[in-house]
């Protein structure tokens, strides 16, 4: 083997390292203008398994877990909009975070099932890889938390209660900004 | 001294005694107390004068007793016969004792049997009070028999129905709100009004909220409480968005001093903080995010440190390592106790345990561009980015 092609060999061995490290390394922080293309790793209990966000697709991300009642009373408002929009390329997932008793989530599912009609995922408690990929990058230290995301892009990091048609609308128009957001929101809400 | 200093100096003086003279203008008071014959016991009775905490004690002879003493503004007032050492839960329901507001002049606290059902008469505020705890006994009688069923669910181990009537308590609890609101506004001359105003107002004090207080006759607003409260919109008016924000020379990690001026012709957004409060670490991530969104804006991070009296002076660094504030650390550490500010700088802010975390973005030229931010709000940075031109 000649030294130009020894180079190009371990350009190739470090391409390769490169690549699997970039895979598996941790995202340090998700803000708002972040790009997300991978769902963390989590368990679907309801719905298709989402690996890949698409591009042209939606997704409203909402972060809940069976302890925490006002992700519990929020919803049916989630439940009411994805049926809504259905078939408006407007993805509803229905996180659930920050505990690690699976059973009492199948549980809940099981008896709320007609309460949400949307995709359904497992995260698990601490060390799993939602908690490493989103909630700590995202500094998610209460919930419930809704984030929207669109073309790959965290548009809004907010609580389910500022999800509303108006806003969905304004995503679908691609007309949205966060203050138009929360001024639609505000509208139906009444809140300041 | 120069004679302009000195003059100015009298004049200070002056004004400060004039100003001192007239809020702590002092009214006496004297509570007669006629209680059930039988009664020799201890009573206290808690109050606070213009803000300063008072307790006073008396024997309770044949159910005769009698206190006296001054107040500047009407204040809130206890009652409580044989005062244990420590008020726990467990002796809490045994406790016999009355809350009441003092006015000026005289006062009459009378029962055949012992405090709680004693008629306590004299003064408007009081009448008011009174009034105001008729408004509330629907409501009380509720709670107290939802309570009953909380407690009996609770040994029966029913957690469901347990919290079923919890939630039931908590809609009944917030009842009282809307009593208070429509009691502020159909009672505009009474000092009971602002004081209920008030406890629902100890934070920030935002602009918006002037017409409310105008609502309040002049004589309320022209009280010891009203004339703090007035003082609070005109501070808060100082550093609204256009003025130039205060200026301060503070020391850092390595103990420099360094003067926000010193930053003119950058956008620096400025943070003074305590430690651990509830939602700290929600607080903290968000001035990270502040600080990555706006990096590259011509822009400086500055957090100013206060803390409570029982934190040691390394605490400070302890804080700013576990909170990842990588930018610039000021130091104002005794400027604030329980009372309020203390220190120059958080005078200048308005800056108390209940206004911090306060954030403000200041703009090249020094002027505020944003006060009053919410600095739990995960788009708090996008909104501060708009601002920065």
């Amino acid at each position: 083997m000649n030294r130009k092609n020894i180079i190009i060999v371990i350009s190739l061995i470090l391409i390769t390292i490169q690549g699997t490290f970039a895979q598996t390394a941790e995202r340090e922080f998700l803000d708002v203008g972040d790009t997300i293309k991978h769902y963390p790793k989590v368990e679907w209990i309801k719905g298709d398994p989402i690996e890949k966000l698409e591009e042209h697709k939606i997704y409203i991300i909402d972060l809940w877990a069976t302890w925490c009642k006002p992700c519990i009373a929020s919803m049916p408002h989630l439940n009411s909009l994805a049926a809504k929009f259905k078939g408006k390329g407007i993805v509803f997932i229905a996180q659930d975070v920050m505990e690690d008793d699976r059973q009492k989530v199948l549980n809940f599912l099981k008896q709320n099932d007609t309460m949400m009609g949307f995709n359904v995922a497992f995260g698990g408690g601490k060390e799993t890889d939602f908690e490493r990929n989103w909630i700590k990058p995202a500094g998610v230290s209460a919930i419930p938390q809704t984030f929207v995301i669109k073309n790959n892009v965290l548009l809004w990091q907010t609580s389910p209660d500022m999800i509303t048609e108006e806003v969905l609308e304004l995503l679908i128009k691609g007309d949205f900004s966060i203050d138009k957001a929360k001024k639609a929101a505000a509208k139906t809400s009444g809140k300041p | 001294m120069n004679i302009t200093n000195q003059l100015k100096s009298i004049l200070t003086i002056s004004c400060l005694i004039l100003i001192c003279s007239s809020v702590k203008a002092q009214r006496s008071f004297v509570i007669d107390g006629q209680l059930a014959s039988d009664i020799n016991a201890k009573i206290k009775l808690s109050y606070k004068n213009n803000g300063v905490s008072i307790e006073d004690s008396t024997m309770v002879s044949q159910g005769k007793f009698q206190f006296k003493g001054n107040i500047g503004d009407p204040t809130f007032a206890k009652l409580t016969l044989n005062p244990p050492v420590m008020i726990t839960v467990q002796n809490f329901s045994t406790l016999d004792f009355q809350d009441f507001f003092i006015d000026g002049g005289s006062m009459q606290v009378k029962s055949d049997k012992g405090l709680k059902v004693a008629n306590i008469a004299g003064g408007a505020t009081q009448n008011d009070f009174k009034r105001r705890g008729e408004l509330y006994k629907p409501i009380q009688l509720k709670m107290d028999s939802l309570n009953k069923i909380v407690e009996k669910h609770k040994e029966g181990g029913d957690v469901t129905k347990m919290e079923k009537a919890r939630t039931e308590m908590y809609a009944e609890m917030s009842k009282t709100a809307g009593i208070d609101s429509n009691f502020i506004k159909e009672n505009p001359g009474s000092y009971l009004s602002m004081d209920i105003w008030r406890s629902k107002h100890r934070g920030t004090l935002r602009l918006f909220l002037e017409p409310e207080f105008l609502h309040f006759k002049p004589e309320i607003r022209k009280t010891f409480a009203g004339r703090e409260i007035q003082a609070r919109f005109d501070l808060a008016k100082h550093i609204a968005p256009g003025q130039m924000a205060p200026d301060f020379k503070l020391p850092d990690t390595l103990g420099k001093e360094l003067t926000l001026s010193s930053f003119r012709g950058k956008n620096v957004f400025v943070c003074f903080y305590m430690p651990d409060f509830m939602n700290y670490e929600t607080f903290a991530f968000n001035l990270g995010r502040i600080n990555r969104v706006l990096k590259d804006k011509n822009f400086v991070m500055l957090t100013v440190y206060y803390s409570y009296s029982d934190k040691s002076a390394a605490y400070w660094k302890e804080t700013i390592e576990k909170s990842k504030f990588n930018w610039i650390n000021l130091n104002d550490v005794n400027g604030i106790t329980d009372r309020g500010a203390i220190s120059p700088v958080a005078r200048a802010y308005g800056l108390s345990y209940n206004t911090m975390p306060a954030g403000f973005l200041i703009g090249t030229d020094g002027k505020i561009l944003a006060s009053q931010v919410r600095l739990s709000d995960t788009g708090l940075a996008q909104e501060l980015e708009k601002l920065i031109k």
